[in-house]
């Protein structure tokens, strides 16, 4: 069924190692602490092992969170007696205008598309790597864009530039933190948990080891 | 990343890019990124002007932060990226090489500080006349050198730096 996995003739070494190519044998389940390849160090799974279920529900939680943290002002700002607001999207927004085009999609891209693609993907994975799920594996390009959203998803980058704006306003302006910086932070720190633990790699051995058998 | 394009190809599609994004991190260096209108008064800053006011400001970490991930990153991945792809058709260390590659692939997102800055200031300081906050060109050209040498290092794969090792593997490759 999966047809994008040529199956190794030879049954000892059971992969390969995605950076340098070496066939590796897989250490035994008990072994601790992260795998790497003797030969490039490239990091093959991390030093926990991969609970899907709880991952999954973490998940849920930072989807919970993720339209609040979007549409709920980041920030606000008061001088002389006026005030404003400003959530994730109007940052967004404020640079879709006139030549600033090309930005502002950019900023779609890593802020709102992005994140969005790596918690669906995530989930997708996950939930296919959950002990009793039914159904077939999950079509490869979810592999691809969980890969390709954990590279251009930058709302913890944002999250430093937050703090970097709010001390350069700070002598201009009172500015007050809103809602919906509690809840981005919040959201980046569950999908920074996510990332660590659901390594791709090692993410997709387990769907291997599930769907194969 | 495409598994089967030649590690020539790879390489030449990794060079242009590389040199695109070196073209476009010179008008980002010298262009106001954003403008700051005060009172009526106007005030254009390059990201060395945002930094160096930001060591005014008594707020020497924060500036060292900016400095590092908007001045320094970029023509730090720009150089190291163009000796990785300089050495890789007659790799002597591999292992180096493929580091150095892993810290500039993990390192080349947070340049991305600066747009995200300038956005949000754009986006909070709007108070008409009293006070408001433009983006500047040179945002447009460090967005851009930035996406282009982040699609330059993914469209190298360090795979290609193993092929000349003694002790070799299998790669697929030709």
């Amino acid at each position: 069924m999966p047809k994008y996995r040529v199956v190794e003739t030879m049954p000892a070494p059971a992969l390969q190692c995605p950076d340098c190519g070496t066939h590796l044998a897989e250490p035994s389940r008990q072994a601790r602490g992260a795998w790497r390849c003797p030969r490039c160090d490239c990091q093959l799974s991390g030093a926990w092992s991969l609970r899907p279920d709880s991952l999954l529900a973490l998940t849920v939680a930072t989807a919970v969170l993720w339209l609040p943290a979007l549409i709920l002002p980041l920030m606000r700002l008061e001088n002389l007696g006026l005030d404003r607001e400003a959530s994730l999207l109007d940052c967004v927004l404020r640079l879709m205008e006139g030549a600033y085009l090309p930005v502002g999609l950019l900023l779609l891209l890593t802020l709102v598309i992005m994140p969005l693609v790596n918690l669906l993907s995530a989930g997708r994975l996950l939930w296919a790597a959950r002990a009793g799920s039914g159904g077939g594996a999950p079509d490869p390009l979810w592999m691809a864009m969980y890969r390709h959203s954990r590279d251009w998803a930058m709302t913890d980058i944002f999250l430093l530039g937050i703090l970097i704006a709010m001390t350069k306003l700070g002598d201009m302006a009172t500015v007050t933190p809103g809602p919906g910086l509690f809840c981005l932070v919040v959201a980046v720190l569950l999908r920074l948990i996510i990332e660590t633990l659901a390594q791709p790699d090692q993410l997709q051995r387990l769907l291997e080891a599930r769907h194969d058998s | 990343m495409t598994p089967n394009a030649s590690a020539a190809q790879q390489r030449t599609l990794a060079w242009s890019l590389l040199l695109a994004a070196t073209v476009w991190l010179v008008p980002a260096n010298l262009l106001p990124i954003m403008a700051v209108t005060e009172a009526g008064r106007g005030n254009a800053s390059t990201i060395a002007d945002g930094i160096w006011q930001l060591f005014e400001a008594g707020m020497p970490g924060i500036a060292i932060i900016v400095f590092v991930a908007s001045l320094l990153v970029p023509l730090f991945k720009v150089l190291v990226l163009a000796v990785i792809y300089w050495r890789a058709a007659r790799e002597n260390n591999p292992l180096l090489s493929t580091r150095a590659y892993r810290l500039v692939y993990w390192i080349g997102r947070w340049s991305m500080l600066d747009v995200f800055v300038v956005a949000l200031l754009a986006a909070v300081v709007e108070f008409g006349n009293l006070a408001r906050v433009e983006p500047g060109p040179g945002v447009l050209a460090f967005a851009l050198a930035v996406v282009l040498t982040m699609l330059s290092a993914h469209a190298f794969s360090p795979q290609q730096l193993w092929l000349q090792d003694p002790d070799g593997a299998d790669h697929g490759y030709t």
